[in-house]
């Protein structure tokens, strides 16, 4: 009996003392426990190391596109153009940054934890989205024209953000967003020369074509989830 | 948690064409295994192999019995039989990293977070603690037993070298792992620190599988080691 209540006299301590020495818990942080979303997930999100760096991303595009409302070389439609093209590389930029051994001291080490990397990619990305989206919605209230076109950025950014995650389990992430990145820029820049109207890809047809592009990352980035959980320290 | 054995078996691990390791056959065994070799013969890439972070091209590493990476496990165009060996070496991978503390040869603590969160992250990670508090109980152990528990509320990147390497190595120890591989843990570290962490893996040698990877041969004796891997060019010269 005594050597089981001095090991639980122990832990007490070390429970009492834990609650000394660390830190308060950041705002944020405090923030997502306050919604209920539990402390180990809280935890994580709240460490996410890019997370300042997708603010950051995010306040240059609304920038950049803030300042080209100002510019009267281009029109309505070309600024609009701007920002539907820029918005979806945001999230894309922010998922390469959010995970892999460039991105995070501690990823060899949370490569060898039980926990896993799929959960941690997807948790990471969730945070860099909302972080990126947030900012980007104050670029669309900044946007020239009315109407739904406004919000025809958030397709594509799902299809861009999925496309990146699914290649990333293969190439890594930060290979991956350079070449989602590069494509989406081209098929952008092509379909609207070919059109011969800037907001051509992001009109009905467009929106469908990302929506069947995201469904089928989702599907691949699941299938080979393998990746993610396995030896990729190389 | 009893401490496992870890057989390694035609091993053969390709690092873009620059460096091959070869292991032929190695056994490691409960209490403290250093491995020794200069720069570039592939201590690291050992160790990293053992800590289930880096994957043999070639070879079948198993763990307390149960195998977690054969040749087979890389293809992922396996059949029905097939998959059904992976989902066992998957449960077998997850259970080596439930009881694995895995310290880098490079420094792995980021400079933004406290010491205590840093910690802590890496708890959370490992899944350790039933709950929250006795997580944070561990995490303050961990930090006793390196001497850094008055520095928890301190941003990592205002640490010294040795009390970072330290930060890492506590991320390493909390929980008390039945199985720790420690890259360099001596790195930067002075001689007083050096006699405390002595104490702190002889102290858990009695019940752990430590796998220790060092330049410091007049350190390394201190530990009264099980076994010494000797790494000349990407091969066991000798395990003794």
């Amino acid at each position: 009996m005594i050597p089981d209540l001095d090991a639980r006299l122990a832990h007490n301590l070390d429970v009492v003392m834990a609650g000394i020495d660390a830190p308060p818990r950041s705002r944020f942080e405090r923030l997502l426990l306050r919604a209920r979303v539990p402390e180990p997930t809280a935890r994580l999100v709240a460490a996410t190391p890019t997370l300042r760096i997708a603010w950051f991303v995010s306040v240059a595009v609304v920038l950049l596109f803030a300042s080209s409302a100002g510019d009267t070389t281009w029109d309505d439609a070309g600024r609009l153009a701007v920002l539907l093209t820029l918005a979806p590389l945001v999230p894309v930029v922010g998922v390469a940054l959010a995970y892999g051994s460039g991105a995070d001291r501690a990823h060899e080490v949370s490569l060898a934890a039980p926990l896993s990397g799929l959960r941690l990619v997807l948790l990471r990305t969730a945070t860099v989205l909302a972080a990126s989206a947030a900012l980007t919605l104050l670029g669309v209230l900044l946007a020239p024209s009315a109407g739904w076109l406004r919000l025809a950025w958030l397709l594509p950014a799902a299809a861009t953000t999925a496309t990146t995650l699914a290649i990333g389990t293969r190439l890594g992430m930060r290979t991956a967003a350079g070449v989602v990145g590069t494509a989406w820029i081209m098929l952008v820049v092509a379909i609207a020369q070919t059109a011969g109207d800037a907001a051509a890809p992001f009109r009905a047809t467009g929106q469908l074509v990302a929506l069947a592009v995201a469904a089928l990352a989702t599907v691949v980035l699941v299938t080979g989830r393998r990746h993610l959980e396995h030896w990729d320290g190389r | 948690m009893t401490a496992p054995t870890l057989h390694l078996d035609g091993i053969v691990v390709r690092l873009a064409e620059r460096f091959t390791l070869t292991v032929d056959s190695l056994t490691v065994g409960p209490g403290i295994t250093v491995v020794q070799g200069a720069n570039g013969s592939g201590k690291s890439t050992l160790l990293r192999l053992l800590a289930t972070v880096v994957a043999p091209d070639a070879g079948r590493i198993t763990v307390a019995g149960r195998v977690v990476a054969d040749r087979a496990d890389r293809t992922d165009r396996a059949d029905r039989a097939d998959r059904a060996d992976a989902a066992a070496i998957d449960a077998a991978l997850l259970a080596t990293r439930r009881s694995l503390g895995y310290l880098p040869q490079h420094d792995s603590v980021p400079p933004r977070l406290r010491v205590f969160d840093h910690v802590d992250l890496v708890a959370v990670m490992r899944e350790l603690g039933t709950d929250p508090r006795s997580r944070r109980a561990m995490v303050h152990r961990a930090l006793v037993a390196v001497g850094m528990d008055d520095l928890g509320a301190e941003r990592c990147g205002r640490l010294s070298g040795g009390q970072r390497r330290r930060v890492a190595l506590a991320a390493a120890l909390a929980g008390r792992p039945s199985l720790l591989v420690l890259d360099e843990p001596d790195a930067s570290l002075d001689a007083d620190q050096l006699t405390g962490l002595t104490r702190a893996l002889t102290e858990r040698a009695g019940d752990a599988t430590i796998v220790v990877a060092t330049h410091h041969a007049a350190w390394s004796t201190t530990l009264h080691p099980a076994q010494t891997v000797q790494l000349h060019e990407g091969q066991v010269r000798r395990a003794a």
